[in-house]
């Protein structure tokens, strides 16, 4: 019916194109099924692509980056907690606030700051923990970082009183331009056993499918659900 | 004014709590003296911890207990210090050579996580930047009040203000005069010089006759104003002369002094 068939777009377009129109963070392999998909309903069209692996969908995607960047076209592809997304240059940051009429951005104490670190390094940790480390009272910082969704309840420790663990959102991944727990250890190398470390228990914990980025909200109340069973009685 | 709004506005009391900790101050001055983390002068720091209390007392900030406790460690650390190795008394899990030790311990560990916290504060900074398809700016709720001290720290305010104690002009002693100075009427002076020149240096707000309880209540409606959001406080280099400056939002009609006034009513 159109010359379509003939001239199949390039892998590259498809996942530029993709990214573009979906609007929202779309992940790899979101991406690999929907070529599949192509594939399965309308082999002319779409067979070329139906076994393109994964690896190779984040080598086009990166190659698609350095595109945008050599172009300086003001915007380019970043992983974001969720997948891949387009978005604005650093640099034109103080046009477009003034463009979208952004008011006064919301910026975190340092008392603040401090104690979410603490809390993103040394996840599930509870308050008397956290407060072993600042040296002073943590009640009203952690509310107020729960108030802002920055930080929420994991689990419940066993230790005497079964007090309340504390750990990080995807909110504050997408706070800080994280795209997981993991590049904390390059935000301050000083803690990167911490990652490391958590790491490490978060596999003891055998979680049944594990994808690149880390704890999205299903696992942690996985974790939490499962922690509070003996308590509900 | 009636006699009743005078006292209301002498009652004038600054709450600010306080979510620094002691371990803040100890690094805040083991960086402001430029003195070793592993080989910390504890006399020196310690007249120096001291003195902030009693500041931070004067001006009655809502000082945690930890503050409190951490002075008679100090103490305790000080005076083993004096004693000869083998004449300190035997201390519980007591195994360090170094009565400091332990303390310097928690500093090291403490400092690792705030400077990941500066980290992420230029991550956020940043981030600001960045505008995403797909998702709406950062709702994060509007800040706490109290927790805003935000752009400089409030012991880099306490080290301004013992500078302009310093200056201060001598008590006379033989003259006693009954309280000029309000809270509230140095909040409405402070606005009014910040927002007609935009940015005030700390010191220009203390002019050099200013008594000591002036100073107090400038400074007291300096933390206010900051704590409100009114005012912006900057530093632009570790220890420099701090800036004030009138926040964006505060170019309404209605006069702020009053503004601020009645929120604190409520």
């Amino acid at each position: 019916m159109n010359t379509n068939s003939e001239r199949v777009a390039s892998l590259k377009q498809l996942v530029g194109g993709m990214i573009f129109a979906a609007n929202r963070p779309l992940p790899s392999k979101e991406i690999r099924q929907c070529l599949k998909a192509v594939a399965e309903n309308d082999a002319d069209t779409g067979s070329v692509f139906a076994e393109v692996r994964e690896k190779e969908i984040v080598a086009i995607i990166e190659e698609l980056r350095r595109d945008f960047v050599r172009l300086e076209s003001g915007f380019s592809i970043a992983e974001v907690p969720g997948g891949y997304r387009l978005q604005s240059d650093v640099v034109c940051g103080p046009w477009l606030k003034q463009l979208l009429d952004v008011g006064r951005p919301n910026r975190l104490s340092q008392p603040a700051l401090e104690t979410l670190a603490i809390i993103a390094y040394r996840q599930p940790i509870s308050k008397s923990e956290i407060e072993s480390v600042r040296g002073v009272g943590a009640d009203h910082v952690i509310r107020l970082l729960m108030e802002m969704q920055l930080v929420r309840i994991t689990g419940r420790s066993d230790l005497p009183g079964r007090p309340f663990l504390y750990g990080t959102t995807t909110t504050f991944l997408e706070h800080f331009g994280l795209r997981g727990i993991e590049d904390l250890s390059d935000v301050e190398p000083a803690l990167s056993a911490e990652i490391g470390a958590l790491r490490k228990r978060e596999a003891g914990l055998e979680l049944k499918e594990q994808p690149e980025l880390l704890p999205d909200e299903d696992v942690v109340s996985n974790i939490a659900d499962g922690d509070d069973v003996p308590q509900s009685e | 004014m009636s006699e009743n709004d005078q006292n209301n506005t002498t009652d004038y009391k600054v709450e600010l709590d306080i979510f620094e900790g002691p371990l803040d101050l100890l690094l805040y001055l083991i960086r402001k003296e430029e003195v070793d983390i592993y080989d910390i002068p504890i006399e020196r720091i310690t007249t120096q911890y001291l003195e902030y209390i009693s500041m931070m007392k004067m001006l009655d900030l809502n000082i945690a207990g930890e503050f409190i406790v951490m002075a008679a460690t100090l103490m305790m650390i000080k005076s083993r210090l004096l004693l000869p190795q083998d004449e300190r008394p035997e201390l519980v899990d007591d195994d360090e050579d170094d009565p400091r030790w332990d303390l310097v311990r928690k500093l090291v560990e403490y400092k690792k996580f705030k400077d990941a916290a500066s980290r992420l504060q230029q991550r956020e900074l940043m981030q600001e930047n960045i505008f995403g398809q797909g998702s709406d700016a950062m709702i994060l709720e509007p800040e706490d009040p109290g927790l805003v001290l935000q752009d400089i720290s409030l012991f880099d305010l306490l080290a301004a203000f013992r500078e302009a104690l310093d200056r201060a002009r001598p008590e006379d002693i033989s003259e006693i005069h009954a309280e000029r100075f309000t809270v509230a009427d140095k909040i409405a002076e402070v606005i009014e010089v910040v927002r007609k020149r935009g940015s005030v240096g700390f010191s220009e707000l203390f002019h050099p006759e200013a008594s000591r309880p002036e100073i107090v209540c400038t400074f007291l409606a300096l933390l206010e104003l900051i704590r409100l959001c009114h005012v912006a406080a900057r530093q632009d280099s570790h220890f420099g002369e701090i800036r004030l400056t009138a926040r964006d939002d505060m170019n309404t009609e209605q006069s702020d002094a009053e503004e601020v006034l009645d929120e604190h009513e409520q």
